[in-house]
């Protein structure tokens, strides 16, 4: 076996959903990911404040939400965004983020993250690091961040 | 008396600050940063260059308290060490024309100017000189990005 074989047995591949709006890729952990619905499919409003509406799928509710490029919750789902992503917190929260593109993508090592600098992480920012790739920033994030990001100005 | 080089660096409208040779890396065009969601208001993009994401940092933003509008802006990149003996560190700085090198000494040393008394730049400001009568800043750029001052700005 080569030393490359080598390394390539003793690297960890983890699983991605690349969730694409404008020109953002925004990437969630597979794991945290229920199901990926049509848009078509958000049926009403929902309680839940700046979401757009409700999805309902595998059994749940899921408040939709839609980022502009900057992350801003929009009111409305543009006809682009034809995909609903349905992700699940570890904490048992539940919300779905629409946008125009998804992907399944796996990348070796969290090594080749690049964390943020201190000076940018807020405590409720989505992005915790970032990684370039063909002429793009990928932008990591995870479930408790998103939702800790999307409910900030609302907690009760 | 002491004399030595420095660079003025134009962050905003009568906003300035000097920065010396060992601390300036090279002058960069704007366009080529991305924007972070969710990063505070004055650090809020970042710079890919040689595998490292380096914070592009808007002073006139953080001196006005709220985001600041980007034209006809360069970044100046930055060295900097958190500690004496730590690893050079780098950061880009919004300005808004070419740097002008110039000449410091003992004798235009002045007091903080007053109205930055109710200013986040207070507590990074080591030090004031007066250039063609007007007031220039050194900062504490290792404060500057540390995590301890962006908690400080959060809060206020």
């Amino acid at each position: 076996m080569t030393t490359g074989g080598i390394e390539r047995d003793s690297m960890v591949m983890k699983n991605y959903a690349m969730l694409c709006f404008g020109g953002v890729r925004l990437l969630v952990p597979q794991e945290n990911v229920a199901t990926v619905e049509a848009s078509e499919a958000i049926e009403r409003e929902s309680d839940v404040p700046g979401a757009v509406g409700s999805l309902a799928a595998e059994g749940g509710e899921w408040p939709v939400f839609v980022l502009s490029e900057s992350f801003e919750t929009r009111a409305n789902c543009p006809p682009a965004f034809i995909f609903c992503v349905a992700i699940n917190c570890s904490d048992g929260a539940t919300f779905a983020i629409a946008c125009d593109d998804v992907s399944k993508i796996s990348i070796a090592n969290d090594g080749e993250f690049i964390p943020l600098r201190p000076c940018m992480r807020l405590p409720q920012g989505p992005i915790v690091s970032m990684m370039p790739r063909n002429g793009k920033l990928l932008m990591l994030s995870d479930a408790q961040a998103l939702w800790r990001y999307l409910v900030r100005d609302r907690a009760a | 008396m002491n004399a030595s080089d420095a660079w003025l660096l134009e962050c905003g409208e009568a906003l300035s600050i000097a920065v010396s040779d060992r601390q300036m890396v090279e002058l960069l065009q704007a366009e080529h940063c991305h924007h972070v969601p969710g990063a505070p208001y004055y650090c809020s993009r970042v710079l890919l260059r040689n595998d490292n994401l380096i914070p592009v940092m808007d002073i006139e933003a953080l001196c006005q308290g709220r985001a600041a509008e980007w034209l006809d802006s360069y970044l100046c990149l930055l060295n900097y060490r958190e500690a004496a003996n730590s690893p050079l560190q780098q950061l880009a700085v919004r300005v808004r024309r070419v740097p002008e090198r110039i000449q410091v000494n003992d004798a235009l040393i002045c007091e903080l100017p007053q109205d930055l008394d109710s200013s986040l730049l207070k507590p990074l400001a080591l030090s004031c000189f007066t250039h063609q009568g007007k007031p220039v800043l050194i900062l504490d750029i290792a404060n500057l990005c540390s995590a301890g001052f962006r908690d400080l700005a959060a809060a206020s």
